[in-house]
């Protein structure tokens, strides 16, 4: 015998059958894996294809903005405790992880908007986006790993063994952060372009009042500001474990992971019930 | 019917939307709240600057049923399709799917034009939700029926637009669905392709699945669908029997053409050289209002000439539906040559076994010197010959087939030459 799936189409909100749309939500981040991987693939492939420099331009985000950090310590404008390893290592590895929480931010827009013509005219996952962006982010992180590994060869530096899965693990709650954020701000973004325009702006500042090119204790003027930050744990963990320094912020991270994670699943319920609906408003 | 057998049922769909973007936005975050809230979305107020595109529109689609959309642009067809797809909610009623359904609208849409023709299959497979195990058995076909063999390794940028709707469509022709919905694909590629396709469309109906096909040509309409539902301003006007309801699809297409048609054909430019005053169809002595029975009929014209003409032509054509002349031909007229007033042409058909179809006939006064079109009408109305529509021909003669028992005497001379060749 045949198995006849049965798809309905009605007025009825989704979330008056909180089950229903649970197992719906699943059934389709299953079903959108593929299309997901396909979707990053294009995008991916189509990236560089039209550059000179190619995958030189994934590389090139961290390298500028540690240059940017490394010449603002070395005039003596930021000022920054000893370290037990050499700056420049320590500041890129930071800016990788800040590079992974920034892709994770703004991919899913970006995706979303680059599937307009799709979303009006097919049912498919739409989860398939969100897992193209993340896909984009995590291999773009990879790629800049390898980097990671010619500057540690070259800096004479090798980390713990055990510290390397254990920096590529706290890397998750960075990049949760930054999907839960990203994925919240798909249906403004939509509605307005102002949003996108903002986030550029907002990273930018962001960058700066977060320690990760530079270094706060508690001699710094206004430092209890600087805890405020959630990006000043999400990072520094994982960075710190890299180079096996002693860090304290272990169960901070794991109280913001959760927090994330419980955003992420809101931010994916308002995702989907809000796409369609802005879409079918705003057409092709 | 048996239940089991209703591939996809629509019941009272109603689907509204806003004329105004920044209004609908505001419309927009007002419903995902209550989305959000999970509070009932079924309201049936308009809000202001809001109208309906779709009311109370209920159908069923049956397995092995080829079914019609039609209706004049903007009456709520590819809104249907939408609601139908999943890609837009209805404001109010619910449609049941059984099976998997597939639609064909634009799928070039997600093509990526730096990426080569096959790469893009890959990609929209997967978006028809078909990974690359499931699709590579087919690629070679693919290409083979897109027609794209030379060109599959090149960037989608390079190809045409013909050649773009040929490898979107051909993709999603070999996912054989249960459903499949066709929104005016088959308008693009050529004959070839067209009628290739259409095979193909037949073969999904075949294989019991069914097939939901939107189309403003009425010659494939005819030969595809079994069922038709004819939509206007959002409202389902007529649902059954496709012939019924694509007849009055056509008179209602060509009413709406009439009424402007007529003002600007008849007595409104004094100045003109020749002017077209009235026209009219008889049969049997009698006018008519539009059917006519098969038989002798005729056609009148009167006609003001304010501007004496050197030498005038009648230009006089029969066409069908489709616009093929059915009736042509050219007369010369020294009866109008060199006058001035009011005249009355009359032309006379005798009996042609027109088959059971819409026909429009057409007049032009030409000046043989020039062949300069002086005045030129075609009527849109029309009219249609009554009785039962029994196949694709033009013509519906009494022909006579008879069968007897006989002897095999060897081939025939006719037969041997057909072989030989």
């Amino acid at each position: 015998m045949t198995i006849v799936t049965q798809t309905v189409h009605s007025a009825e909100s989704v979330l008056r059958r909180p089950g229903q749309l649970a197992s719906l939500m699943v059934r389709d981040l299953w079903s959108a894996r593929e299309l997901g991987w396909r979707l990053f693939l294009r995008d991916f492939n189509a990236q560089y294809r039209q550059t000179l420099l190619g995958f030189v331009w994934a590389f090139l985000p961290p390298l500028m903005t540690t240059g940017m950090f490394l010449f603002l310590n070395r005039a003596n404008v930021l000022k920054s405790d000893t370290l037990p390893v050499s700056m420049p290592l320590y500041i890129f590895v930071g800016m990788l992880y800040w590079q992974l929480f920034l892709d994770c931010l703004q991919n899913p827009l970006k995706v979303v908007e680059s599937a307009r013509n799709l979303i009006t005219k097919v049912d498919f996952p739409r989860e398939s986006l969100v897992i193209a962006a993340l896909g984009q982010s995590l291999v773009t992180f990879a790629v800049r790993l390898l980097l990671l590994i010619v500057f540690c060869a070259f800096g004479h530096f090798i980390p713990p063994i055990w510290a390397i899965p254990l920096a590529i693990a706290a890397a998750v709650p960075a990049m949760l952060f930054g999907l839960c954020l990203g994925l919240l701000a798909v249906p403004p973004g939509l509605l307005f372009k102002d949003l996108g325009q903002a986030m550029t702006l907002g990273t930018m500042f962001l960058l700066v009042v977060t320690p990760v090119g530079y270094f706060v204790n508690a001699a710094s003027p206004g430092h209890w500001y600087y805890r405020l930050n959630p990006l000043l744990y999400l990072i520094n963990l994982p960075r710190d474990l890299f180079f096996g320094i002693t860090t304290p912020y272990a169960p901070l991270v794991g109280f913001l992971f959760l927090g994330s994670l419980a955003l992420l699943i809101t931010g994916w319920v308002i995702f989907r019930i809000s796409v369609p609906i802005i879409f079918e408003r705003l057409g092709a | 019917m048996a239940e089991r057998d209703v591939l996809l049922r629509a019941q009272s769909v109603w689907k509204k939307y806003c004329r105004d973007l920044k209004t609908s936005l505001m419309y927009g975050v007002a419903d995902v709240v209550r989305e959000l809230s999970a509070s009932s979305n079924e309201v049936l107020d308009l809000r202001p600057h809001e109208f309906w595109s779709l009311q109370d529109i209920s159908f069923e689609l049956h397995r092995g049923e080829t079914l019609g959309l039609v209706g004049a642009n903007g009456a709520g067809k590819s809104t249907l399709l939408k609601v139908l797809n999943g890609v837009v909610k209805p404001t109010r009623g619910r449609v049941e799917i059984n099976g998997t359904m597939q639609a064909l609208i634009e799928l070039g849409g997600a093509f990526s034009p730096v990426l080569s023709g096959r790469e893009n299959i890959f990609v929209s497979a997967a978006i028809l939700g078909f990974n690359k195990r499931e699709i590579t058995p087919y690629i070679d076909e693919i290409i083979e029926f897109a027609e794209l063999e030379e060109f599959i390794e090149a960037p989608v940028a390079t190809y045409s637009t013909g050649m773009r709707v040929r490898l979107g469509f051909s993709i999603a022709m070999f996912i054989k669905p249960d459903i499949l919905i066709l929104d005016e694909v088959l308008s693009v590629g050529d004959y070839a392709f067209q009628t290739k396709s259409l095979e193909r469309v037949a073969e999904i109906r075949e294989k019991a699945g069914g097939v939901i096909f939107v189309s403003h040509n009425v010659n494939q309409l005819r030969r595809l669908c079994s069922k038709c539902l004819l939509l206007e301003h959002g409202k389902a006007v007529l649902y059954g029997d496709a012939a019924e309801v694509i007849e009055e699809y056509m008179l209602r297409q060509v009413a709406m053409t009439a009424d402007s048609k007529r003002k600007r054909s008849v007595g409104l430019d004094d100045d003109e050289a020749v002017r077209l005053l009235s026209w009219g169809i008889e049969q049997s002595g009698a006018g008519t209002k539009g059917t006519l029975a098969m038989g002798p009929f005729q056609v009148w014209y009167t006609i003001q000439i304010n501007e004496k003409q050197s030498a005038l032509s009648l230009d006089v054509s029969l066409f069908n539906e489709a616009m093929q002349p059915i009736v042509d031909f050219m007369q010369p007229c020294p009866e109008l040559s060199g006058v001035t007033g009011v005249y009355t042409i009359s032309i006379d058909y005798p009996h042609i076994p027109l088959s059971a179809r819409q026909y429009f006939p057409y007049i032009s006064v030409v000046d043989q010197n020039s062949l300069r079109k002086i005045v030129k009408f075609l009527d849109p109305v029309g009219f249609s010959i009554g009785g039962k529509l029994t196949g694709r021909g033009m013509l519906a003669p009494d022909v006579t087939v008879n069968i007897e028992p006989g002897d095999y005497a060897g081939v025939s001379p006719r037969s041997e030459e057909a072989l030989s060749r």
